[in-house]
C-alpha cells in the first residue's frame, strides 16, 4: 500500500503544470474574493479530480499489466486509490482553509468561520462522490470510453431525478416540504448524514471497483 | 517446477491457445514463434494477467490467479508492449520499489543504471524503447527474484547491449535455484542462452527440444527432385517445394550426411525451424 501511495504522490508532484494554474487561480480568488468557502470548494474537488487522473497515468502505453506484475495485489490497488483521493482530499481542503483563514486576516475581513468550515466539509462530500462514481467508471471503461460513460451517467441521474420528482408529485409530498423538513433538522445531524451517505456509497463502490478489476483483463 | 502450463486454454474471437510447457529450476526456457503466434498470450496466462478458459497454469507451485505478493517478490517481469508508468522518473521509482521488495537492492539498481546510461530524473516516457526495456531488465534484477519471466526482452537493444544484457543474465543463473522463461524474435539470443525452447504456432506448442541437440542433431537439406525420390525421408520433420527441388528439415543431420554425401546439409537453428513451420509442415 505505502509503495503505491509512494507511487500516486510521485505522480501528482511531477505534474507542476497543474500546481501552478491552480495556485494562481486560488491566490486570485482569495485576494479578490469576498467569499473564501468558494476558493476552499474549487480548490479541493479540482485536487481530487487530477488524484483521479493518476488512474490514467497508470494505464499509460499499458502501464496497469506491467504494474500489476509487481508485488501489487489487485483489491490493494483500488482501495488505495480510495484512500489517496480521500486523504488528498481531506489535505488539501485543510490547507485551504488555513489560506483563507490567512487571507481573511491579512485583508482585514470578518472571518465567517461556519461558512468556511461548511464549504471544507460540503468540499470533502463532494469530492468523495466523485471519486465513487468516477473510479469504477474509469476501471471499467478505461479513459476514453468513461467519458462517455460518464455523460450516459449523467443522464441517467437526471433521469432518476425527474422520475422521483413525478413520484413525490403522485404521492402528495412536495420537494419543497421535503427541503423544509431538511432545514429543520440540526446541522450535525445534516453533516453526520451526509458524511454516513458518504461513507456508506464509498464501501459500495469499493466492492463494485474491486470486482471490476478482478474481472479485468491486461 | 518454477512455471508448469498444462493444456491451458484461452479463447478469443480469432485466437485460441491451448499450451503446455514447463520450466524446471536452474533452467532458461526459450519460447520462441511468429508474431502473433501466442507467446505474448502465454506470458500474460502465466503472469495471470488473464483469466484462463481450461487447464492448469501454475507458477511458483501455485496457480497463477492464486499468486499472492510475496509470490510475486520472488519474480522479476519485462513485458513486451508495457512497463513503468511513463509519467514518473526513476528518482520516482527508488522509494516505491524499495516500499514494494523487501530484497531491493537499491546500491546495484542504480550501478546499473549509470552502466546503462539511464537518467535518473527524466521522464521515463521521454525514453527511447531500449531504455526503457533497460529499465525493466534492471528492476527484474534488483530484488532477488527466483524467477524472471522475459518477453522480448532484447527488443530495441543493439549488439553491445544486448550481449551486455545477456551477460548479466548468465550471471544472475550462477546462482542455484534460479530460472528463466524468455521469448526473443533474435534467434541468435535464444541459441547461445537457453537450455531448451518450446516453438508455439497458432497457439500450439508444435515443438520443445533442448537447444544442444537443435545446433547439433537438426540441419536443412537441399535436394534435387532426383535425390529426393531416393531418399530415406523417415527422419525428415518438414519439407518445402522450392524452384531448384526441395529444402527439408530433418533432426537427423548425421544420418543424412554418413548416407547422402552428396546432399548439402545446412546448419539447423532456431530461424529455420520457425520458416520450415511457416512454409512447410512440422
Amino acid at each position: 500500500m505505502k509503495a503505491l501511495l509512494i507511487k500516486d504522490w510521485k505522480l501528482l508532484a511531477g505534474q507542476k503544470q497543474f500546481f501552478g494554474i491552480v495556485s494562481i487561480i486560488a491566490l486570485g480568488f482569495l485576494i479578490t474574493n469576498y467569499n473564501p468557502a468558494f476558493v476552499i470548494s474549487y480548490v479541493t474537488i479540482m485536487f481530487t479530480i487530477f488524484t483521479i487522473s493518476t488512474l490514467q497515468y497508470d494505464d499509460y502505453e499499458n502501464g496497469m499489466s506491467y504494474l500489476l506484475t509487481l508485488p501489487v495485489d489487485r483489491k490493494e490497488y483500488v482501495i488505495e486509490k480510495y484512500l489517496f483521493g480521500i486523504m488528498s482530499s481531506v489535505i488539501i481542503s485543510v490547507i485551504m482553509l488555513a489560506a483563507s483563514w490567512a487571507a481573511v486576516q491579512m485583508r482585514g475581513l470578518e472571518a465567517d468561520w461556519e461558512s468556511m468550515l461548511a464549504a471544507m466539509i460540503s468540499a470533502i462530500v463532494i469530492a468523495i462522490g466523485i471519486l465513487v462514481f468516477t473510479v469504477p467508471i474509469q476501471l471499467k471503461f478505461g479513459a476514453e470510453k468513461s467519458r462517455i460513460a460518464w455523460m450516459a451517467g449523467i443522464m441517467l441521474a437526471f433521469v432518476i431525478a425527474f422520475v422521483g420528482v413525478r413520484l413525490l408529485k403522485m404521492s402528495g409530498d412536495s420537494l419543497g416540504e421535503i427541503f423544509g423538513k431538511l432545514e429543520e433538522l440540526s446541522p450535525g445531524t445534516l453533516i453526520g448524514g451526509a458524511l454516513g451517505g458518504v461513507l456508506v456509497l464509498t464501501v459500495v463502490s469499493i466492492l463494485i471497483s474491486i470486482k471490476i478489476l478482478e474481472k479485468k483483463e491486461f | 517446477m518454477m512455471i508448469s502450463l498444462e493444456h491451458v486454454q484461452k479463447n478469443y474471437q480469432n485466437f485460441n491457445l491451448d499450451c503446455s510447457l514447463e520450466v524446471p529450476e536452474g533452467c532458461i526456457t526459450g519460447l520462441i514463434g511468429r508474431n502473433g503466434a501466442g507467446k505474448s498470450t502465454t506470458f500474460k496466462v502465466i503472469l495471470g494477467l488473464i483469466h484462463i478458459d481450461g487447464g492448469r497454469a501454475e507458477i511458483l507451485g501455485r496457480p497463477t490467479d492464486q499468486l499472492t505478493k510475496e509470490d510475486r517478490e520472488q519474480m522479476g517481469v519485462v513485458l513486451a508492449d508495457a512497463g513503468f508508468s511513463g509519467y514518473l522518473m526513476i528518482k520516482d521509482l527508488l522509494p516505491m520499489l524499495r516500499n514494494m521488495y523487501h530484497s531491493f537492492d537499491e546500491t546495484g539498481f542504480v550501478k546499473r543504471c549509470e552502466k546503462f546510461h539511464l537518467p535518473l530524473d527524466k521522464k521515463i516516457k521521454d525514453f527511447s524503447t531500449g531504455m526503457k526495456r533497460k529499465l525493466q531488465i534492471n528492476a527484474a534484477l534488483s530484488h532477488d527474484a527466483k524467477l524472471l519471466i522475459l518477453d522480448e526482452p532484447t527488443a530495441g537493444l543493439d549488439v553491445v547491449a544486448r550481449e551486455g544484457l545477456l551477460d548479466m543474465l548468465r550471471e544472475y543463473m550462477e546462482q542455484e535455484g534460479r530460472s528463466i522463461l524468455i521469448s526473443s524474435h533474435i534467434s541468435t539470443d535464444l541459441e547461445s542462452f537457453c537450455d531448451d525452447f518450446y516453438l508455439i504456432d497458432e497457439g500450439r506448442i508444435v515443438l520443445h527440444e533442448e537447444t544442444d541437440v537443435l545446433l547439433s542433431n537438426y540441419g536443412i537439406l537441399k535436394l534435387t527432385p532426383e535425390q529426393y525420390e531416393k531418399l530415406d525421408k523417415s527422419y525428415l520433420l518438414a519439407e518445402k517445394k522450392e524452384e531448384y527441388g526441395y529444402r527439408c528439415l530433418t533432426g537427423e543431420k548425421q544420418f543424412y550426411l554418413e548416407n547422402y554425401p552428396d546432399v548439402v546439409v545446412e546448419k539447423g537453428g532456431i530461424d529455420e525451424l520457425i520458416t520450415m513451420r511457416e512454409r512447410g509442415e512440422l
